[in-house]
């Protein structure tokens, strides 16, 4: 018993010592740790994106939702949640969520502490879709003709985000249509109208352009800035005086460079009246109007300078108000350049500069689509003077042989022609005649004479008429190195080209040609 | 004096313990009455010809009806209702029960927009509320093309709808839109009285207008039909 009452005296003294102690138990400020929590969301959770406290999303967007906790997460806690719309919805510090019913939501990460203490933080988020533009019924119809461009026009349209009652806003666009040619005189420019609306119409109580072609686009936004996937894109025509309508064409065409082009409108009734227009057109820049026109029936006819270019006819009506479309216009020139050397002779002298001629019906032939190989080297130094291709050789492109150069000339169609040419060797190892002319009284001495340093032997000496492609005369297995002869005049023609040939025993081979002119007159001599 | 050895005086100071507790539990307080739990009171209002709607608006041409629907419906006779129209600086009270029957007028005094339910233990619950007096939109029988006529173009042709509608409260901040329904196609042409429309091919023809306002109030014109002779064509 005398331990039970020891027992109690000492719990009362130290019940008693605990009083005394009580300044040990207080609160100390300095001791205090401050929890913040912190939400946000990113529409990543892994890349550098910006983590905001609200922001918009698409339907189908995921929505990363984070939390964190300074000074950091290492305290006890009794319970973490995020709520959505006051509604539990995650016990993860941060997750991700898909949310499909659109409009508002507030999202909240709550924690209790262990001093049940409640920390919290939250996020907006507003969801939709993208608003749905009725691009399939809109006012005025795409391709309207005959718009008053004096009276006012009146756009509409419609749009909606689904399952949500969302205002919208609109992203309009008027302009005029740009051609390549317009033959109306007189029209003020038109100014692009470019703005947003709120309302899904537009009112434009301004003049228009007559006989134009305009064009106006509509996108829409919803109060989050969603856009929609659909655009119109849509046109429409205004119409002139009465009486009047016009033509408005598309001219297509491969070539790049401008092409000249004539258009003349022969009235089918009153043959003598004619409308001429003149223009020129290219592959990108290639819609015309041709403003104002009496209305009636036509024949059309189409011609370009470049005789490449076929003429086109057409019979068309234009009707009073209406804006006749054609725009199946071909212009094809599928005629490729000639190439020929200015002697019109595929085997040419060597030369330090070569000249041809580059024949092409679409002019536009240019040193940028005409390349030149000397086999396979590529010649740069190129050019063309008055339709004449000039084509520079160097010391060093001659050979004891045959070269080969193959000249390629493309036009703008991409029409192409590629042709070759022999190039003689050179220098010659023999001495032979030059151009000559006679009377026809004379006569010629025609000579060959080798004089080669390296000692080949030769094997024929020969002389060809090329003109008639006749052998004048040849000598084989001779041992001599050279040969003369005078034939007289009146064995000739006029003109002929005469090739004088050498061959060796190695069976080396060089020829010059030249020409032998016989002549009437009293005019002769050496050219 | 040694108090531990003497048996009875536990027993007396728990008893005396005891005792002090029961006589605590009759200071506590009675178990309160059963509380009514009134899910909701909702306002409704009908007119002649209309059932009851929690859509408070009411056309001027007819009195109207204003009542108190209480959820569950089995508490409504424990409450009791005062209809009144409040101003910032007073409420008038207009008068009590479950329904009040008032005529819509541009003086809203006899209107009312406050509602306040009173239990049986004098609690009170108070509602703002208003009633909005909206006007039915009505389309002019007049249009452009009037029924039967004959338009003459093509199918690109821009061809002139116009039409004309009218409401009491356009004064009073309320908008009109309208639907063009050509051959079962709606275009919403908005606040427009008038578009230019196109992809009319020839043949017979009808089109109707649709006028709705803000609340949702609107007017159909009957279909109307029209004629396309398409005299481009024939040239």
């Amino acid at each position: 018993m005398k331990s039970v009452q020891a027992f109690i005296i000492v719990a009362t003294a130290w019940l008693f010592q605990s009083c005394f102690d009580s300044n040990d138990h207080l609160f100390d400020e300095d001791d205090a740790i401050d929890i913040i929590v912190d939400a946000s969301l990113s529409k990543n959770m892994y890349t550098l994106t910006p983590s905001v406290k609200a922001d918009t999303f698409n339907v189908h967007d995921t929505i990363y939702f984070l939390a964190s906790i300074s000074p950091n997460k290492n305290f006890r806690v009794q319970d973490y949640h995020w709520l959505m719309d006051g509604v539990y919805c995650s016990s993860e510090y941060n997750f991700k969520k898909q949310i499909e019913q659109p409009g508002h939501h507030r999202f909240i990460f709550v924690l209790k502490d262990h001093f049940n203490d409640i920390h919290s933080d939250s996020l907006d988020v507003w969801v939709a879709d993208n608003p749905v533009l009725n691009d399939s019924a809109f006012i005025p119809a795409q391709g309207t003709q005959a718009i008053d461009p004096y009276e006012p026009i009146y756009f509409t349209w419609s749009a909606k985000t689904e399952g949500i009652r969302l205002a919208h806003h609109f992203h309009f666009t008027l302009s005029e249509e740009n051609f390549a040619y317009s033959g109306s005189k007189g029209s003020s420019d038109f100014k692009v109208i470019d703005t947003i609306l709120n309302e899904p119409y537009f009112e434009y109580h301004h003049e228009l352009n007559p006989l134009k072609k305009y064009n106006w686009t509509v996108q829409a936004f919803n109060e989050y800035n969603l856009a929609s996937v659909e655009k119109i894109e849509s046109f429409f025509y205004t119409k002139g005086l009465t009486g009047e309508g016009s033509l408005q064409a598309k001219i297509s065409t491969s070539q790049q460079s401008s092409i000249p082009i004539h258009i003349s409108l022969q009235n089918k009734i009153e043959e003598d009246k004619i409308l001429n227009y003149n223009f020129s057109v290219n592959s990108s820049n290639n819609e015309i109007s041709l403003g104002a026109i009496p209305a009636g029936a036509y024949l059309l006819t189409l011609n370009s300078d470049y005789p490449d270019f076929k003429t086109i006819d057409k019979n068309i009506d234009i009707r009073d108000g209406f804006v006749t479309i054609l725009d199946n216009i071909q212009l094809t020139d599928s005629t490729p350049p000639s190439i020929a050397s200015v002697s019109n002779r595929d085997t040419l002298e060597f030369s330090d500069t070569l000249k041809f001629i580059i024949k092409d019906g679409s002019g536009n032939i240019n040193t940028q689509n005409t390349t030149v190989q000397l086999e396979t080297d590529l010649i740069t130094e190129r050019f063309y003077k008055d339709s004449i291709l000039y084509v520079a050789l160097k010391e060093s492109d001659k050979s004891w042989t045959y070269r080969i150069l193959t000249i390629s000339v493309s036009d703008g169609s991409n029409n192409s022609s590629t042709k070759s040419f022999y190039i003689k060797q050179s220098p010659l190892w023999f001495t032979t005649n030059s151009d000559t002319t006679i009377f026809k009284s004379e006569s010629i001495l025609l000579y060959i004479k080798d004089n080669n340093q390296f000692g080949f032997k030769v094997e024929t000496l020969e002389f060809r008429n090329v003109t008639t492609n006749e052998t004048i005369v040849s000598i084989s297995n001779t041992d001599k190195s050279s040969f003369s002869a005078e034939l007289e005049a009146n064995l000739f023609d006029e003109e002929q080209t005469i090739e004088s040939i050498i061959i060796y025993t190695n069976g080396i081979k060089q020829s010059k040609t030249w020409k032998l002119f016989v002549k009437s007159s009293n005019t002769k001599g050496d050219i | 004096m040694n108090l531990f050895n003497r048996s009875i005086l536990p027993f007396l100071m728990s008893a005396t313990f005891l005792g002090l507790f029961l006589i605590g539990c009759l200071d506590a307080p009675d178990y309160p009455e059963t509380f009514t739990p009134v899910d909701s009171i909702r306002i409704l209002v009908k007119q002649k010809g209309d059932s009851f709607s929690t859509q408070l608006k009411v056309h001027p041409s007819d009195s109207a009806v204003i009542k108190v629907n209480v959820l569950p419906e089995k508490y409504q006779n424990d409450l009791t209702f005062e209809w009144f129209y409040s101003t910032e600086k007073k409420d008038s009270l207009l008068g009590r029960g479950a329904e009040y029957t008032f005529y819509p007028t541009k003086d809203k005094k006899n209107i009312p927009n406050k509602l306040i339910s009173t239990d049986r233990e004098e609690n009170k619950e108070a509602q703002d509320f208003t009633v909005i007096i909206n006007s039915t939109p009505i389309l002019s029988d007049s249009t452009t093309p009037a029924n039967g006529d004959t338009l003459y173009g093509s199918t690109k042709s821009a061809f002139l709808f116009a039409w004309y509608s009218i409401d009491m409260d356009l004064y009073n901040g309320d908008t009109l839109f309208h639907i063009l329904d050509i051959d079962g196609k709606e275009f919403d042409v908005g606040t427009l009285l008038q578009v230019k429309q196109s992809g009319l091919e020839a043949g017979e023809h009808k089109f109707r207008i649709i006028v709705h306002d803000l609340y949702g109030d609107s007017d159909t014109l009957d279909y109307k039909k029209f004629f396309v002779i398409d005299t481009l064509e024939e040239k």
